[in-house]
């Protein structure tokens, strides 16, 4: 589904260049659950902004489902990015002014989608993610777990084919974590493919595969014993 | 469609939720919104549709022309009807002349103004009666009894709104007129008519090509233009010119739009005002916009997270223009309120008698046109003042603004700059209305005190008209004119009265041909004219007027003595210059029409018609008794207040004659200022426009310093931490604004300049370059700059340093 062949990605310092993803060589298959690992500054939430076409200077080739993002223009990056992928903040990035229902609408109103549709699309989210009750409320009336539900609700709306979530549980408590990670794992098994960044190990055992990153390089991949270890791979 | 419509509810969603904010753009956008609604309903009323007939674009006014002379003499009857007989451009033509009566039978005599009309002025107009029948073709056949059509204002004031008033009679001039008609409410053309009867143009009147008195109106045929028109009756002009060489040699023909001839005078000071309203509208919009742009910084996070769901820049930036257009219908709410407000304000303020001539300006009140305007206004008002945020914002750094880490708005360096660049202009473009307001103000405080060669206090002054039917000859004109003024003489309080034929600063000037001794003209065409007042020999005591040469007219100069003849000033050194014109001789009036040879006796000052005229105009002064008219102006000078003698004036008027009552009392002082009161209004609104531009461009620098300083605070903090005083602060936050205001002023002033210097042409006199002026209001506006940075600079003042290093 994805692949990426030496994805480099810096920025301009006064010192020099400051190289935060540096030859990343990636495969990711259509269904996969992969998790990016690895200490601050690795690079993980940089490789996830590639992927989710947020981020554009960076290096390299990115092949999505056989389309060369690497040679699109921005605007089609962002339509590709609109039509194929979902993003799970670990802020929520709920619009305060916006009611939950809103908030999940917010995606289709940008796809010019017919508004019969959407409210339809709509009412299904609501109803599977069980927060029927709750869609005229605004997020400062909802907890932190009800908050994020929100957002996967609104990532997912679009049935996108690939969900990134970028440390989905880093200001849950425990058991709304589990409970997050748990409808990822639903999500997966029903056919989307995820790829999360997560310090939690916990979180990281619901994915199928986990991809290390250490300063920029990709040094570790259970999906592929033979990659070089850190310190061969940086020499 | 959708989402133009989730835009607005959110949009109003957001609105409501900050209402200090909305409160403060709606204001701001309703008072640049609201002057220009103001100015454009008067440009409505006067100038786009000052009179309510259908198709006003294809009526024009036709003049004759003569070379050196005047490209705007009225024609004679002969000349009119040759034009309307010979040409095909037009598919009718009228001629009116103005007719001044006296209506009695009643308790009190009473002037009334009135215009005679030729068979087709009411077609031509399109206009129909609202009550009976207007004046037509049978109407001047022989032997039918006059007519008269009366207008709605004067039926409903006058003539207690009788309903059966039509197939009555009027005593008009002391002959009976049939009412056949009432003009409907909206008519009163030419503006103060109050009756209109028909124009007698047959017999001698009719081959009359000497005397020039009438304005011919024509409507155009389909499809004909104005030059076609012009074109044609110069062909018509150009025979009329070999047939009759005597009165028409080099007798050109001017066609111009009518409203735009009318209009002529109000045209230039409009145009001003609503320049000077575009400019508070963008001051309005340059102030919103900072505002914008501060609240759209700390929604950014908003904005980023919009375009990672997919919203393409248009569909960001439409969201932020829909809430500024919002804004501006909202202003536009508050902006109709202002602007009625303000048109009932610039009614009462005018004097009636200017109300009642001025074309549009009875009817101007704010109408349907002007509320489309006000909506359109708003519409784009609504994008340009969020065009800047909406264009600055749509493209956000998606990447880094969602980036987990410290909250806070951040301020892009593009961002500063851009809120520089409207405060710059806010300052340049307020220093271009305050020097425009203040040269204007300036300007008519010299008009309204500058010496015009009399003495305007202590003057009453009014008009009598008396009809032909009842005083034919020259005698018993004399005889009602000197036992009026006799009469008035006695009256305690007077120190003299004299008949004059024009008032200075009135609006009609009689000016006649005159051959000079020793300057004869070489052709018809080439006669110079002069203003000619009929005086009596009060006259230049009443209006104290100084003799330069010789003596002034007196009693002696009668009926029956050489006919004799005083002169201003320039008239001597026009003709006779380095010359003493005392004992040459004057003809007044054409050589054919065989006036006498009249002596120059006396050289009077200048006295000015107007008090825009630069250079002063030639008059000539005959005796009241050797040349006496039916109509005339009486002054009066008085020891005191000259209107507490109106009532006592009156009746010694109607003690001679009860018929003939006077009209238009009013203090000389009145009359110059009446005469101004159009240059007053448009100065106190220039001065209002400059005053929103003050408060605007204090308003906008404050907001930028205050944005400003809230975002340095962390590094405020650290200068003080690393040892500024308060006063470095102070220097810091203030300097910013002072860089900003010097930048701003010298735009300003540049453009300030340019503009006076093209005003100064466009407005006839009325605004002079003044350089002491400019430069104290330019410091002025330095001040007011200073003091709107100050209040940021006290609270910059105030950051204590351990907090700011704390903040983030």
């Amino acid at each position: 589904m994805i692949r990426l062949k030496n994805i480099e990605r810096s920025y301009k310092t006064a010192a020099g260049q400051s190289w935060v993803l540096r030859r990343v060589n990636l495969e990711i298959r259509q269904g996969e659950f992969v998790t990016f690992m690895g200490p601050s500054g690795a690079g993980k939430s940089s490789l996830l902004n590639v992927l989710a076409c947020l981020d554009d200077q960076w290096l390299g080739e990115y092949w999505f489902r056989e389309e060369a993002v690497h040679e699109m223009k921005r605007k089609q990056r962002g339509e590709l990015a609109k039509r194929n992928i979902g993003m799970v903040f670990q802020s929520y990035h709920l619009l305060d002014d916006l009611t939950v229902r809103e908030n999940i609408d917010l995606p289709l109103s940008y796809k010019d989608v017919p508004s019969g549709q959407r409210q339809s699309l709509v009412a299904d989210t609501l109803d599977r993610f069980q927060i029927v009750a709750k869609k005229d409320l605004f997020p400062s009336q909802l907890s932190g777990g009800q908050q994020q539900l929100v957002g996967v609700a609104r990532a997912v709306i679009h049935k996108p084919a690939l969900l990134l979530a970028d440390e989905p549980t880093g200001n849950l408590h425990s058991s709304q974590a589990k409970e997050i990670m748990e409808l990822f794992r639903e999500l997966n098994q029903q056919g989307t493919t995820i790829v999360q960044v997560t310090h939690s190990e916990a979180n990281a055992a619901y994915g199928t595969r986990t991809i290390q990153l250490r300063d920029g390089w990709l040094v570790g991949d259970t999906a592929n014993p033979d990659l070089q270890p850190y310190e061969a791979v940086k020499r | 469609m959708t989402g133009l419509l989730q835009d607005i509810q959110y949009a109003l969603r957001v609105l409501r939720k900050r209402p200090g904010f909305t409160a403060v753009a709606v204001i701001t956008l309703a008072l640049g919104i609201g002057a220009n609604t103001t100015v454009f309903n008067s440009v409505n009323a006067m100038l786009l549709r000052p009179f309510p007939f259908p198709h006003l674009d294809r009526i024009v006014t036709i003049w004759e022309t003569v070379p050196k002379q005047s490209d705007q003499l009225s024609p004679a009857p002969a000349n009119f009807r040759d034009w309307s007989e010979q040409s095909t451009q037009f598919s009718q033509m009228a001629a009116v002349r103005g007719w001044d009566a006296n209506l009695t039978g009643g308790n009190v005599a009473e002037h009334v103004e009135g215009t005679q009309v030729s068979a087709e002025f009411f077609p031509l107009l399109g206009m129909s009666p609202e009550v009976g029948r207007n004046i037509g073709v049978a109407d001047f056949q022989g032997g039918v009894a006059p007519v008269v059509v009366v207008s709605h204002g004067f039926w409903q004031q006058r003539l207690g709104g009788d309903p059966g008033l039509v197939g009555r009679q009027l005593l008009l001039n002391g002959q009976k007129f049939t009412v056949i008609g009432i003009a409907s409410p909206d008519f009163d053309f030419p503006s103060g008519s109050k009756v209109w009867t028909p124009l007698d143009l047959k017999g001698a009147a009719a081959e009359d090509r000497g005397n020039h008195y009438l304005t011919v109106f024509g409507r155009l045929e389909d499809g004909v233009s104005i030059a076609q028109a012009q074109a044609k009756l110069n062909t018509i002009a150009a025979r009329l010119g070999q047939q009759y060489p005597k009165t028409n040699a080099n007798h050109g023909v001017s066609v111009k739009n009518t409203i735009e001839d009318l209009t002529f005078g109000t045209q230039q000071f409009l145009t001003m005002l609503m320049g000077a309203a575009v400019f508070v509208l963008l001051l309005a919009c340059a102030n919103v916009a900072n505002l914008q742009l501060a609240r759209a910084s700390g929604r950014q996070k908003e904005i980023a997270l919009r375009a990672a769901l997919g919203a393409s820049r248009w569909q960001v930036g439409r969201q932020l223009l829909v809430e500024s257009v919002l804004l501006a219908l909202l202003g536009s709410v508050v902006a109709v309120l202002l602007s009625a407000w303000g048109i009932n304000l610039l009614r009462r303020s005018l004097p009636p008698f200017i109300v009642e001539h001025v074309a549009g300006l009875k009817h101007l009140q704010l109408d349907l046109r002007a509320f489309w305007f006000t909506l359109l206004l708003a519409v784009i008002t609504g994008i340009i003042a969020g065009l800047a945020p909406a264009w600055h914002f749509s493209r956000p750094n998606v990447n880094d603004t969602l980036k987990e880490g410290p909250r806070g708005g951040s301020t892009s360096e593009s961002g500063r700059r851009l809120r520089t660049v409207l405060v710059v202009s806010e300052i340049a473009l307020s220093l271009v209305l305050l020097v425009g307001a203040g040269l204007m103000v300036k300007g008519f405080r010299t008009l309204v005190t500058k010496d015009m060669g009399f003495d305007r206090e202590h003057v009453l002054t009014f008009h009598v008209v008396l009809p032909e039917a009842k005083y034919r000859d020259q005698g018993k004109i004399r005889g009602y004119y000197e036992q009026v003024l006799r009469n008035i003489q006695t009256l305690p309080g007077v120190e003299s009265a004299a008949c004059v034929t024009s008032l200075p600063s009135g609006w009609n000037w009689n000016w006649t041909e005159f051959t000079a001794e020793g300057n004869p003209h070489t052709s018809p065409g080439d006669r110079p004219s002069v203003i000619s007042q009929i005086v009596s020999p009060a006259l230049f005591s009443a209006l104290r007027v100084p003799l330069r040469q010789g003596r002034l007219l007196s009693d002696q100069d009668g009926p029956n003595a050489p006919p004799v003849i005083v002169i201003s000033e320039t008239m001597a050194r026009q003709n006779w210059p380095g010359q003493n014109p005392l004992g040459k001789h004057i003809q007044m009036g054409r050589s054919e029409a065989a006036q006498p040879f009249r002596t120059v006796v006396g050289v009077v000052g200048e006295v000015q018609p107007i008090p825009m005229s630069h250079d002063p105009a030639p008059t000539a002064y005959v005796p009241f008794a050797q040349q006496p008219e039916l109509a005339t102006a009486i002054v009066v000078r008085t020891a005191g207040d000259p209107l507490s003698l109106a009532t006592a004036v009156g009746k010694q008027l109607r003690d001679v004659d009860a018929d003939q009552p006077p009209y238009d009392m009013r203090s000389l002082q009145q009359v110059v200022s009446d005469g101004l009161s159009g240059i007053e209004s448009s100065a106190n609104l220039m001065l209002i426009f400059a005053g929103c531009a003050l408060t605007l461009a204090a308003a906008g620098i404050f907001a930028v310093m205050a944005y400003s300083v809230s975002q340095r605070t962390h590094e405020i903090g650290v200068r003080v931490a690393l040892g500024a005083r308060r006063f470095d602060v102070l220097r810091l936050v203030v300097g910013g604004a002072l860089k900003m205001a010097a930048i701003g002023l010298s735009i300003g002033l540049v453009l300030a300049l340019l503009l006076t210097r093209a005003l100064s042409s466009a407005l006839f006199g009325v605004i002079q370059i003044d350089t002491v002026t400019i430069a104290l209001l330019t410091l002025a506006l330095s001040f007011v700059a200073v003091l709107a940075a100050y209040i940021p600079a006290r609270w910059a003042m105030d950051v204590d340093p351990m907090v700011a290093l704390r903040y983030e």
